[in-house]
């Protein structure tokens, strides 16, 4: 039971940053850039096209409960690479958002009071205690 | 309850075994949750270093096929998507990323006070016709005329952002390219000159915080000032074009100022474009002595170098005191940007008052150096600061002759 609702709780979190950001390839290209990362242009490119999808379909097996090992390691893999890259920006002192996950939704008023979800500081820590719960939840396992 | 769920679980596993098509290898079968896929096959007794290495090789195998199917429908979607990004040659890409074109060989040259063309009026952009292409081809996508500033002066027509009340206000290209190719909007280049003759924005002008006073002077007399304007740079994290679009607005009176926040960067990615090239009309001077209320004057390294070594300005390294310890730009002192403001205001006693200050940090293009010099000027009260785009990370790399020793 505690594995399934975990499952299902980074799915959902999954599908709701993936589709946050396949709408508008163009703007999530932007917030890669924002990081400033010493990649060439076309790896980035890559990366604002194919990230969402990746995120996408770890989400939608998590929810299913297929193949969820491997759903599993690509969410561990990705969580990594946004530690990293969140780490860094917060380092550096870059003022931006971490175009993780999109809060249109919530309507102008909350959600910028929401804002600060989207900070690399915020996304840092919250990509680590997932993390966590990850290494906590599949303790013994996988 | 927990015999019911294991039950369920059989039935389902069965249920899978019979649905598994039979091309596909038994370790490929889906396993149903979050049983290791090694238990399937195998009794439970005889999990061993083989069990363990084939359970991997499946999860492998499955990673693979999720990252392919990924990519193949992530590609799908976005050349199909209006807002896809569209892939260039890179090689033959003018700007090689960098926000303001500064790595690029040619330094933006800033012809000692030789500015012919600063007493004359700001000339209109040549005719689409006289420019260019980077390759002699007409650009499919961008086919769109770029309007000629006359008509622009004769028909100002308000814009979106005035009705918002934001000035300057963000836009995005989508926003942009229709509004310019009807001829509704003049565009300006706020980089330095030598990205601009690179390559720009079909249609652009360039206008930075780099141009005189006397080019301001010219350009506000050329366009009234309900001319929609927008202002581009290199990318979103270059502040100049966010500066000269604060500048028009505020100094010139600009009503209808919109910032195209991503830049040179987004029109790259989103025409898959051929750049126009141009020389411009318009020539940058060196950097005048004419900071407009408390901003830190953003400049490059190729263009301070020769005030430095003259000793016109303090070199102030921005980094961490062990860092500066490291290794620094010759003749840098330290005041790192977690300093104490005592410590600032020691500092700043022992500073020349008459003699600006140029900072640098880590990072080429950094907000934070930016924001430093910002706060030194506001709320330590330092008269003048000049802030190095080039971090010191990029100038350590420089192979240049001009560049500094360290």
């Amino acid at each position: 039971m505690k594995t399934v609702i975990i499952r299902w709780l980074f799915g959902v979190l999954f599908l709701w940053a993936a589709i946050s950001k396949i709408g508008n390839p163009r703007e999530f290209l932007g917030s890669v850039y924002a990081y400033e990362l010493p990649f060439p242009r076309p790896i980035l490119q890559g990366v604002a096209v194919v990230l969402p999808w990746v995120e996408l379909l770890c989400g939608l097996l998590l929810i299913a409960g297929f193949w969820s090992e491997t759903a599993v390691l690509g969410v561990v893999a990705l969580l990594g690479i946004f530690v990293l890259a969140t780490g860094q920006a917060w380092a550096r002192g870059l003022k931006i958002d971490c175009g993780c996950l999109n809060l249109d939704f919530l309507g102008p008023g909350l959600s910028s009071s929401f804002k600060f979800i989207e900070t690399t500081a915020f996304a840092f820590f919250r990509n680590i205690a997932l993390l966590g719960l990850i290494a906590w939840a599949s303790k013994g396992r996988i | 309850m927990a015999r019911e769920r294991k039950t369920t679980g059989n039935r389902k596993r069965l249920a899978e075994e019979v649905r598994r098509p039979s091309f596909l290898p038994s370790a490929l079968s889906p396993d149903a949750g979050d049983r290791p896929a090694c238990l399937d096959k195998q009794s439970v007794g005889a999990t061993s270093a083989v069990g363990a290495t084939s359970d991997w090789l499946v999860i492998g195998r499955r990673a693979l096929a999720i990252l392919s199917v990924a990519t193949l429908l992530a590609f799908a979607y976005n050349s199909a998507s209006p807002v896809g990004i569209r892939f260039r040659n890179s090689a033959s890409s003018p700007s090689n990323g960098s926000s303001m074109g500064v790595e690029k060989p040619a330094r933006p040259s800033f012809p000692a006070e030789s500015i012919s063309s600063a007493s004359s009026s700001l000339q209109a952009p040549p005719p689409v016709a006289a420019t260019t292409n980077a390759k002699g081809t007409t650009p499919d996508t961008t086919a769109t005329a770029p309007a000629k500033p006359a008509d622009i002066a004769l028909n100002p027509k308000p814009v979106v952002a005035a009705a918002l009340g934001t000035n300057p206000a963000p836009v995005t290209w989508a926003v942009l390219k229709p509004r310019l190719a009807a001829g509704e909007v003049l565009l300006l280049d706020a980089r330095a000159k030598a990205p601009y003759e690179a390559g720009h924005i079909p249609g652009a002008i360039l206008l930075s915080i780099f141009s005189s006073t006397d080019e301001f002077a010219a350009f506000r007399r050329t366009y009234p000032t309900n001319t929609s304007l927008a202002v581009y740079c290199g990318s979103a994290s270059c502040p100049l074009s966010q500066l000269l679009a604060e500048r028009l607005v505020k100094e010139f009176g600009y009503q209808h100022v919109e910032h195209m926040t991503t830049g040179y960067m987004e029109w790259q990615d989103s025409e898959n474009g051929k750049p126009e090239v141009t020389v411009s009309s318009v020539a940058p001077r060196p950097i005048a002595a004419d900071t407009s209320g408390p901003m830190p004057l953003p400049v490059l390294w190729d263009g301070a170098r020769g005030r430095v070594e003259g000793g016109e300005l303090t070199l102030v390294d921005i980094r961490t005191a062990a860092e500066y310890a490291a290794g620094h730009l010759p003749g840098a002192v330290s005041l790192p940007a977690e300093s104490s403001s005592a410590a600032i205001a020691e500092f700043r006693r022992n500073q020349q008052p008459s003699k600006p200050i140029l900072i640098y940090g880590t990072w080429t293009g950094s907000s934070q150096t930016f924001d430093y010099g910002r706060r030194l000027m506001k709320e330590h009260g330092f008269g003048r600061v000049e802030c190095l785009h080039d971090g010191f990370v990029d100038l350590r790399l420089k192979r240049t002759a001009k560049a500094p020793k360290i």
